[in-house]
């Protein structure tokens, strides 16, 4: 392939699917963070939680044969983190910033640990058939946008679904505004009788379990096997997300799309030997997020994230 | 001690303990004896000069970044990116060590500490101002730098820096008067401990003897009532995110220049992320510091031969680190309650 | 006429204050009860009773006739009591109507029944003449606006029986006067109004019966036709209270003003002018008073003169010469100290040594330190010294401030002020909070100073205080001086009215 062919739509539509695809644990991994700080914590340890799910996932599909177990599996790992996560954080009011680290620290430790544990005497390595990529059947079909956003694999249809379903529940539900309201002034939600802390913990638990799912992706959707560096900092990626989308799930969705496709673009190009410097698009996403930061005022953080909540 | 400060000293002990309890259930768990296991540890981590001067080698870079951190910490700054400091600071090595020639040592070696301090210090600067001049949260800011600089990094280290004897992604050799020289015979533990123990002298005495280090904490402790008192605020920050970038590209310059003597991708591992934990667990005391990150260092090293020998996996370092984490930061709720209580009585 | 709610017997202990003594008070139906009383006179802790947020230790509540429990404002609310706070629990990025339902939203199902909120606020709005843009986002509304978004809430909950903290602390003159009407439109359906104040002119231009607080105690409640405002004024502050003159209150030949502000204006945490056009002059040798209640000003003019805020207009000079506000290392290099208020937020580190805290503002100076090298000797040797002058009772130099009592951490904050040798001294409610001996101890300090030629602004709530240290008194109301006088045979009464905004234009 040489230049002009980058220029065709086929190839256009080739890298925005690619995009797509490879935004999806980003995109759920986000959209979780966002109830959690939207709630106003801030949960650091998303990293370890995907890396660790998607190992519980790997281990149950493997050991069962099925792919949905394992992405149960994953979840549930996830909701689990996430309430213990909850537990050091709002009940116990330890230090959010250390604590996700901790959680980072542990969760690869437990993910390395078990996977040696339970598959290192397997000769071969263990895999799974990933979840196939297929076309959704009246959506799939639309021209340009069809084969983009809907010939995907189940994981990333559902982050499809999980977008505006998120953005649904905050924008019009009375558990999102609760939530809104926990995070921006705990004290005025108590004194109207909104149980704070309650909302925190559901929060992060939903956090976790996106995360979950979100970890799920790397060994059951993308790989098909499970791999230590499989996350490799996509749950950091995830956390600028977040910021960058101004705790908005659409805004973080377009960043998530805009990150999934600098990367599809950079592996592309490296492929046609590029001019510019792969780590440089690599580096526009961080770059723009440290950006939307200074110039961001108009939708500042979440007033009260990562300050516990103590009735005066 | 006040009963403070034994607590500070008791409670990760305890921790520790009960880390290791949970990790000998594990070890268990994988069918193997954790008394023969822990010995492995201990004798791989001390039993002889080698590992000795391994778990020293180890140390160096965690007790540097460690400090970095710590110092930030102190502040009530959350910089988390010493692993991006480490990279600028590696960078900042490689300049010297690359491109200006021959240089005999008591001019390669300064120079390239100030260069890799320089340009972490730099690096964590520019995180400091963003923070002061547009309150941009730390810890974002500092998080998506890591990624910028080691974007940079690899860019650097794969092309135009690459060396050109190979096709693999690192410098060439540094030149000889810039490499950091090995100290115990033997073993590849290099004079960069000594600049780790120097960083940990000069930065308790930075901490207790100066005044910065007395606004430092002050601010730290009470923001409002450092402004109140008349404290630049606005000017510690910027100085602090300095210092501690600084200390953080230290620990970049010796592994590169100590230890590696080039610059390859990735070699630092998560030590930025793990000086976090380091820098919590000395309760961001330069001593408390240096004692962790040594502990961190026989863990890593100990591990590595827990493995080889007894067939425990290494990743069980990772473990007891987060457990002993974990441990330390929910006792610090028992430990505010005590104190609510005492100061009730007294006012 | 029933009565709608009563407080019978309400006694509330804290440590060292008896803060409500065996308090009674009863709210007719469809009438504005004032309570009226200066700090500390314990209207704030029988209102949190009320609403739920404390338990009161003796003690009753009745709503019409029926004793109940209220042990949350979930609670209250239940009970038909609402309170509008004087710092508004507003969510600022949320909108006036999410604010109002927030915690009783209408649903259908998990969705928020946005239309039928916007409805419902829409017709309280107008019912009770409380203008409000359901869909603005709260941090754009006005303070005036914003309160009306609070009543509403409350109006939501379908309080029969509101409470209103100062409510007018925050307004404008204009707002308050709408804030007024406001007032008439909800009585006259029905609803019953506790309103708390220390102004007097408020009080008796809404008000049905007034009841006075003070120092815990009910001293009286009067019919508002049959009240006077300087009788008021006396019950408020009391008469004939031995007034233990501790020092002497020479007229003497002042000399040149040490520092001075000439019509100085100050814009508040509110975006309104917390001073305006104050002008004072402090003298060597001299304690100004500033009497007033907490929240006329006072604390935005401790900070202008510690150089913790700018001025807004108006100009501030020390020895004649203008000096640019808002600099606190100038004003301390000019020799202003300052003690403030909030003493664990502001005027120490709790969880750092009395050492630490002993050098706060004078660390960067010789002998503690030099070339920013800090000499731990004179650190300590002064500190040990400091505690064995003023006798602060501590089990050593090396604990955290925090263990300290009140008293003590007082005395640790006014001696690292005083041995700067300050000039002028801006001592905030130097007593609040402390037990008998060191109250003592705290005044007799102050005398001290005032011999020794440091000008002393005293700003308190306690009017005794006022009236046994200081050489001249000014009153503080809505950010102007209200009155001026010498400390010489001036009566409570009129200092009182003074606080009370009665002697205002």
């Amino acid at each position: 392939m040489g230049w002009p062919a980058i220029l065709s739509l086929t190839f256009l539509m080739q890298v925005l699917a690619a995009g797509v695809s490879l935004a999806t644990p980003l995109v759920l991994t986000a959209l979780g963070e966002i109830f959690a700080e939207r709630s106003g914590v801030m949960n650091l340890g998303v990293e370890g939680i995907m890396l660790l799910s998607g190992f519980v996932g790997f281990s149950a599909a493997v050991l069962t044969g099925s792919l949905w177990l394992g992405v149960m599996a994953s979840v549930l790992c996830g909701a689990l983190m996430g309430t213990l996560f909850a537990l050091m954080v709002v009940t116990l009011q330890a230090d959010q910033i250390v604590t996700g680290l901790a959680f980072l620290i542990l969760s690869n430790g437990v993910a390395i640990y078990l996977y040696r544990i339970l598959f290192g005497s397997y000769k071969v390595l263990p895999q799974v058939q990933p979840f196939r990529q297929f076309s959704l059947p009246v959506l799939g079909s639309i021209p340009v946008l069809g084969p983009i956003f809907f010939q995907q694999n189940i994981l990333t249809l559902v982050m499809l679904m999980l977008v505006p379903l998120c953005a649904l529940v905050l924008a019009v539900t009375r558990f999102g505004l609760r939530v809104t309201a926990v995070g921006e002034h705990p004290a005025a939600a108590d004194t109207v009788g909104v149980r704070v802390l309650q909302v925190r913990y559901l929060c992060v638990v939903i956090g976790g379990a996106l995360a979950g799912l979100g970890g799920a992706y790397f060994s059951l959707a993308e790989l098909g096997f499970y791999s230590n560096s499989m996350v490799g900092g996509r749950g950091f990626i995830a956390l600028a997300l977040v910021v960058f989308g101004q705790w908005n799930p659409l805004l973080a969705f377009a960043g998530g799309l805009l990150f999934g496709v600098i990367n599809a673009v950079q592996i592309r190009i490296q492929m046609l030997g590029s001019p510019i410097p792969a780590q440089f698009l690599i580096m526009m996403p961080y770059l723009l997020t440290i950006l939307v930061m200074l110039v961001g005022r108009a939708r500042q953080a979440p007033n009260a994230l990562t300050v516990p909540y103590k009735r005066e | 001690m006040t009963s403070s400060r034994l607590s500070s000293v008791l409670i990760p002990m305890l921790a520790i303990l009960c880390a290791f309890a949970a990790g000998a259930l594990l070890i268990a768990l994988a069918g193997k004896s954790p008394v023969v296991a822990y010995e492995a540890l201990i004798r791989s981590a001390f039993g002889n000069r080698n590992n000795w001067g391994e778990t020293l080698v180890k140390t160096t870079p965690l007790l540097l970044a460690g400090l970095g951190t710590a110092l930030a910490f102190r502040a009530r700054i959350f910089n988390i990116g010493a692993e991006g400091q480490i990279q600028m600071g590696a960078l900042g090595a490689a300049f010297v060590g690359l491109f200006l020639g021959n240089l005999p040592a008591f001019v390669g070696i300064p120079l390239i500490l100030v260069a890799g301090f320089a340009m972490g210090g730099l690096w964590g600067g520019i995180a400091g101002l963003l923070k002061k001049q547009f309150r941009a949260n730390e810890i974002i800011v500092t998080l998506m730098m890591n990624y910028v600089a080691l974007a940079i990094t690899s860019y650097l280290v794969g092309g135009p820096w690459r060396d050109p004897a190979s096709t693999e992604p690192y410098t060439a050799r540094f030149s000889p008067g810039t490499i950091l020289p090995v100290v115990l015979p033997g073993t590849r533990l290099h004079a960069g401990i000594f600049v780790a123990l120097l960083a940990v002298a000069a930065a308790w005495w930075l901490v207790h003897h100066t005044v910065y280090g007395y606004q430092s904490t002050v601010v730290g402790a009470n923001e409002e009532a450092a402004r109140y008192s008349g404290m630049n605020t606005g000017l510690l920050i910027v100085l602090t995110m300095f210092l501690s970038g600084g200390l953080a590209g230290l620990a970049g310059v010796v592994e590169v220049a100590g230890l590696q003597h080039r610059v390859l991708q990735n070699f630092s591992a998560d030590y930025g992320y793990t000086a976090i934990a380091i820098a919590m667990l000395g309760r961001v005391e330069p001593l408390g510091v240096a004692v962790a990150a040594f502990l961190f260092a026989a863990l890593v090293i100990g591990s590595n031969g827990m493995q080889d020998l007894v067939g425990v996996p290494v990743s069980i370092v990772f473990i007891l680190e987060g457990l002993v984490l974990l441990l330390v930061l929910a006792s610090g709720y028992f430990r505010r309650q005590r104190r609510l209580e005492r100061e009730g009585e007294g006012c | 006429m029933t009565a709608v709610l009563e407080l019978v017997n309400i006694t509330k202990h804290f440590p060292g204050v008896l803060a409500n003594d065996h308090i009674n008070i009863d709210l007719q139906e469809g009438e504005v009860l004032a309570l009226l009383g200066e700090n500390g006179a314990g209207k704030t802790t029988l209102m949190n009773i009320l609403y739920g947020l404390l338990r009161p230790d003796e003690g009753e509540i009745r709503v019409r006739g029926q004793r109940c429990r209220i042990d949350s404002p979930s609670d209250a609310i239940a009970q038909g009591i609402g309170m509008v706070h004087q710092h508004f629990m507003l969510v600022p990025t949320l909108t006036a109507a999410e604010n109002i339902v927030l915690g009783q939203e209408p649903v259908w199902g998990p969705f928020l029944k946005r239309g039928e909120a916007t409805q419902r606020i829409q017709r309280l709005s107008e019912d009770y003449r409380l203008n409000v843009n359901p869909g603005a986002r709260v941090w754009q509304l006005s303070v005036g606006e914003q309160q009306r978004v609070e009543i509403l809430k409350v109006l939501y909950r379908g309080a029969e029986i509101l409470v209103l903290d100062e409510p007018t602390a925050s307004l404008t003159p204009q707002e308050a006067s709408h804030f007024f009407d406001i007032l008439r439109s909800m009585v006259q359906r029905g609803k019953s109004i506790i309103f708390i104040s220390h102004k007097l002119e408020e009080v008796m231009a809404i008000s049905n019966r007034i009841t006075v607080l003070r120092r815990g105690k009910v001293i009286g409640t009067v019919d508002r036709r049959d009240a006077s405002e300087a009788e008021l004024a006396c019950m408020m502050v009391g008469r004939d209270v031995v007034l233990r003159v501790s020092g002497e209150h020479r007229a003497h030949v002042r000399k040149e003003a040490v520092a001075s502000l000439r019509n100085a204006s100050v814009v508040g945490s509110y975006g309104t002018y917390a001073l305006r056009g104050v002008s004072l002059d402090l003298y060597p040798g001299e304690i100004l008073g500033v009497a007033g209640v907490d929240g006329n000003g006072q604390t935005e003019l401790a900070e202008v003169l510690a150089g913790l805020r700018p001025l807004a207009e108006g100009e501030m000079c020390v020895d004649g010469r203008r000096v640019p506000a808002g600099d606190a290392r100038q004003q301390m290099e000019l020799g202003v100290f300052y003690v403030p208020a909030e003493r664990k937020k502001r005027g120490a580190v709790m969880n750092l040594p009395l050492h630490v805290n002993a050098i706060l503002k004078s660390h960067h100076a010789p002998p503690y330190s030099r070339k920013g090298i800090l000499n731990h000797r004179a650190i300590r040797a002064f500190t040990e010294e400091q505690t064995r002058h003023y006798d602060i009772r501590c089990a050593s130099i090396d604990v955290a401030a925090g263990t300290l009592s009140g008293g003590n951490l007082q005395k640790l904050i006014l001696a690292r002020e005083i041995s700067s040798g300050p000039r002028i001294l801006v001592a905030e409610q130097p007593t609040r909070g402390l037990d008998v001996g060191a109250i003592e101890y705290v005044r007799r300090l102050l005398l001290e100073q005032r011999e020794k030629g440091t000008a002393i602004l005293l700003i308190s709530a306690d009017l005794d205080e006022i009236l046994a240290l200081s050489d001249r008194i000014i009153v503080l109301y809505a950010g102007k001086v209200a009155y001026e006088c010498e400390n010489k045979g001036v009566s409570r009464e009129t200092l009182g009215l003074a606080m009370g905004g009665a002697l205002c234009a």
